[in-house]
């Protein structure tokens, strides 16, 4: 028996990402504990190349495709009781109004190896399945689209079945990075072992699924392009799929021992979706500071003209990261300090044509000399030549970049977004008398930023104030060490 | 967080329910129309070659001929349904160019099968040489005819094969009279077989000009066995059920030994051919209606599905669907049994005027009743194939073969006053079977056509509906 078994969706090891970085050290810096991963993943062919080595305290490691629907078709020869399937309906019902009290006994009836009273190939091809996706049809209030409800019911939960049909190995404890098919997955582990089970979520899965499913063209909405546009309504089937996934968190939050997430504000969202405040805690990303202290002169890409001031925007290429506001603030900058040189590091792949227009309004703007677009570069060379880093990003979790600036001494302009505020202004009481270590701007505002840009580099005090706050918040609360240390002592309480 | 990057497209757009709606219009329906024309001809043949045959040579010929129809229609059963799936599956696809190569490769395997088949048969017995020569080209011949009649039923065009029939018919007629005069029995089979000949060579043209010929190999077509091994069942089952008391009347019953395994069954055999003739007007009747008002209404619900119509609707289709079947079955059973009464009021007369004895008489009345019952057997288990019950389907057809093999061993066991009752007795359970299963198979419609929808994932999904076409459309660039 394996100590931890961690439950990861398309992170670690082969996507790349704040969170497969966290798996990846917390693995890696526990060497006496073993670890069984358990890796989601769409489809197999989704599945590409090891982004992360492995560890040797990887015991075992298995991948299930939520999407290869590789069921058996083997049926029960038991007479099955109709009272059960009286049940699920119940459960669905219960389900709609975010009760997730049933699921357990549907765990019970239909999955759990040691107490269920139907096999797979039931829940596929039974004729009281039927009955009831007709009746969660009609409860559903559709009129039309009877065959988009259909696909609409498998896609939903066969990956679910599917995820409660696979084997668990048996671990001392199960921890899952997000809710979701992971959550779903660690629950079914709980219940089926009595173990305990613990949620790290850096991001809301939720949330993020909610984003992801507004804007998928894949399902069908119903309604009118105006309404889908102005966000009013999501339409029948998206909202269905948003359902689920609350569905699943709230399920995740309900079963899951001790919950943790980076920051504050997505504290308040979980509870929003279900979870105890009792049991939430908050373990902040961490960096290596002594990393970026041993960056040499000779590795840093020198600046064009060694009097300018060199403003940093490090991200993707992305809508989200909202690249146009920062060239329209780079514009009104450049109308008050002259002498100053932009540097836009991140890939710029992802989106094509989010980056085309970037480079035409950048044309259009006359920065084109000032701003340059480097692409994918290893960043943590930079820091210590910028003078600011700007994020103005629509949407954050706990930006990494802005801890890295931090080690570095370098002054932040972002706009409140996730953590943004407890890192530039502090969280708890002894934090925030450190002072300020950087300047928060609204969203979508090129002047303030520009404003903040400029307050920054015209005032060569506040510049060194700042940078020097921000070393000493980094060291003292977002050490990676102290970090996995609390994730440790988590694992400790359990095991 | 990356999360888990799923994308169902076109996974909701993708058209899987017309693959499902395969024109079901089977052999055994289309198979009746050469089947007519064959046993006209053989009437005309044994009215005006008696001149030239002694009773003896005419009972030989008209047994030769009756085996003949056996044992070709029995293998017909295994290719029949199977061939018909992969043909709609081909036509669906775009793909008829490889139909002409399809055919001939399978027609290959015919000939090779039924020529060992009709060789084995034929060395039983001591009738002349020549004679057996020939009728082992008949057999070849009309086996060939079967196959080609599943390729040309799908381009439906019953016209031309009417046509071919009745050349055929005529030629046969003609040269089997001419030939006996100088040549006796073996003359006879030798005209026989060259109308069937000339039957089989209008119609292999036919297909070449439909699908036209291209020179690449393909064995796609017998992997459909595997795929489909239950259409082969049902096919066999349905032929065996429809000879099986026939062939046990031959070893087992009074039957006339000729020669070899040859016999000749002048009781029995001769009552029941002759019931089958009132098979003629109901199978037509059908055959107009299911091509005209049920073949559209059932093509409605699946557009419906299509066009993501709501369940209240589908359902409504559904009701219409069962209402075009009552509305077009209603008139078709009056008529039918009204027919089947005269017949059998006027049995006396009918086997006078074909010169059959009268002691049949009760075999006869019994095989009327009994065909009345197998017609709507054979259309209710036409419909459950439209519905796609495939599963039930074979259920019948086994019942159906089942109880006609054991009913009528027990009616041979029991003697001469019991005979035709095991036939009957067969046909009242399938049909009491079939009605309740083609009443189960509507009532599951829905829940079949959704839920057995194969369970794919949404990327193999979208791979599985196109490749073929994706295949096909490179071979229409190369």
């Amino acid at each position: 028996m394996n100590d931890v078994c961690l439950i990861l969706e398309g992170t670690y090891p082969y996507v790349a990402g704040g969170v497969s970085v966290c798996v990846y050290d917390l693995i890696r810096n526990l060497p006496h504990l073993n670890f069984s991963i358990i890796h989601l993943a769409a489809s197999g062919d989704s599945v590409k190349e090891l982004k992360y080595p492995i560890p040797n305290n990887i015991k075992e490691f298995h991948e299930i495709f939520l999407f290869d629907f590789n069921f058996s078709d083997e049926m029960t020869s038991q007479k099955i009781d109709p009272h059960l399937w009286d049940r699920v309906i119940e459960f669905h019902r219960c389900a709609r109004r975010g009760d997730v009290s049933l699921f357990s006994e549907m765990y019970e009836t239909f999955f759990n190896p040691r107490t269920k009273k139907v096999e797979i190939g039931d829940l596929l091809y039974r004729k009281e399945v039927w009955n009831i996706l007709i009746q969660l049809y009609q409860e559903g209030g559709l009129k039309t689209d009877f065959s988009d409800f259909f696909w609409n019911f498998r896609f939903i939960y066969f990956p679910i079945f599917k995820i409660l049909s696979s084997p668990i190995p048996k671990a001392r404890l199960y921890h899952s990075m997000c809710t979701g098919y992971a959550g779903l997955y660690a629950v079914a582990a709980k219940l089926l072992y009595q173990k305990p089970y613990l949620l790290t979520e850096h991001g809301i899965y939720t949330e993020e699924r909610k984003i992801d499913i507004s804007e998928a063209q894949w399902i069908p909405t119903l309604i009118s392009e105006s309404d889908v546009k102005a966000q009013k309504n999501p339409g029948f089937f998206k909202q269905w799929w948003i359902s689920t996934f609350q569905f699943l968190g709230s399920l995740s939050y309900a079963h899951a021992d001790h919950i943790s997430t980076i920051y504050d504000g997505n504290r308040i969202k979980q509870i929003q979706g279900g979870a105890d405040p009792e049991k939430i805690s908050i373990i902040s990303n961490g960096i290596e500071v002594e990393r970026f202290s041993h960056v040499t002169e000779d590795q840093c890409p020198k600046k064009k003209n060694p009097q300018c001031f060199r403003i940093g925007f490090i991200g993707r290429v992305v809508p989200i990261k909202d690249v146009k506001t920062f060239l329209r603030s780079i514009k009104i900058v450049q109308e008050h300090v002259s002498n100053i040189e932009v540097l836009i590091m991140g890939p710029t792949e992802e989106d094509e044509e989010y980056y085309e227009e970037c480079v035409l309004l950048t044309e259009l703007l006359g920065l084109d000399t000032v701003i340059e677009f480097l692409g994918r570069v290893s960043s943590e060379n930079y820091y210590s030549t910028l003078d600011v880093l700007v994020l103005t990003s629509i949407s954050e979790g706990q930006p990494l970049v802005v801890l890295e600036a931090g080690a570095c001494g370098v002054p932040v302009v972002a706009t409140e977004v996730g953590a943004n505020r407890e890192l530039l202004y502090g969280r708890s009481h002894e934090d925030q008398v450190l002072g300020r270590s950087g300047i928060l701007t609204s969203l979508a505002s090129p002047h303030e930023t520009a404003e903040a840009i400029i307050k920054i580099l015209k005032d060569t005090e506040l510049k060194k104030y700042l940078g020097e706050v921000a070393k000493k918040r980094v060291s003292r609360f977002y050490q990676q060490e102290d970090i996995l240390d609390q994730y440790h002592l988590m694992y400790r309480k359990y095991l | 967080m990356a999360g888990i990057g799923f994308r169902l497209k076109k996974a909701l757009e993708a058209d899987t329910y017309t693959g499902v709606l395969k024109g079901y219009l089977f052999g055994s329906v289309i198979s009746s129309g050469p089947w007519i024309f064959t046993i006209v001809c053989l009437a005309v043949i044994q009215l005006f070659a008696s001149r030239f045959l002694t009773i003896e040579e005419a009972d030989i010929f008209t047994t030769i001929i009756t085996y003949t129809f056996a044992f070709s229609l029995l293998f017909f059963g295994c290719m029949d349904m199977v061939i018909t799936r992969y043909l709609a599956d081909k036509l669906f696809l775009k793909e008829s160019r490889v139909i002409f190569t399809s055919f001939l490769s399978i027609w290959g395997v015919v000939l090779f099968f039924q020529t060992a088949v009709g060789v084995i048969l034929y060395s039983f017995c001591d009738f002349p040489l020549s004679f057996r020569f020939a009728s082992l080209i008949l057999y070849i011949a009309m086996s060939s005819i079967w196959l080609v009649m599943i390729f040309l039923s799908a381009t439906k065009n019953y016209v031309f094969i009417a046509q071919a029939f009745l050349v055929g018919a005529i030629i046969s007629s003609l040269c089997a009279i001419e030939f006996s005069r100088n040549y006796g029995i073996s003359g006879a089979m030798a005209g026989m077989a060259l109308g069937q000949f000339t039957i089989l060579a209008l119609l292999i043209w036919r297909i070449y000009k439909e699908f036209g010929f291209y020179p690449f190999f393909s064995n796609e077509i017998f992997s459909y066995y595997q795929k489909f091994s239950s259409l082969m069942w049902i096919g066999f089952l349905y032929n065996g059920a429809l000879w099986g008391d026939k062939i046990l009347f031959w070893f087992l019953g009074p039957s006339l030994r000729l020669s070899g395994i040859f016999y000749n069954d002048e009781l029995y055999g001769a009552a029941l051919y002759l019931s089958y003739l009132t098979m003629i007007p109901a199978l037509t009747i059908f055959l107009v209606k299911i091509e005209t008002s049920f073949y559209i209404a059932f093509r409605a619900y699946y557009q419906a599905v299509q066009n993501k119509k709501g369940f209240q609707e589908l359902l409504a289709i559904k009701e219409e669907l069962v209402g075009s079947l009552r509305k077009s079955a209603q008139p078709l059973i009056v008529f039918q049994s009204g027919l089947s009464f005269c017949c059998i009021v006027f049995a006396p007369h009918i086997l006078n005027f074909f010169k059959l004895r009268q002691e049949l008489l009760a075999i006869f009345q019994l095989g009327i009743l009994g065909v009345f019952l197998q017609v709507m057997v054979v259309m209710m288990g036409i419909i459950i194939l439209y519905f796609n019950g495939i599963k039930k389907a074979i259920i019948l057809n086994f019942v159906f073969f089942s109880t006609n093999v054991v009913l009528t061993l027990i009616t041979l066991k029991l003697g001469f006053p019991f005979y035709g009752y095991g036939f009957l007795i067969s046909s009242l359970i399938s049909f009491c079977l079939a009605y309740i299963l083609l009443n189960k198979q509507i009532e599951d419609f829905d829940y079949e056509t959704f839920m057995y929808q194969p369970i794919v994932s949404p990327n193999i999904y979208k791979i599985q509906a196109l490749e073929p076409l994706e295949r096909a459309q490179l071979r229409e660039n190369s």
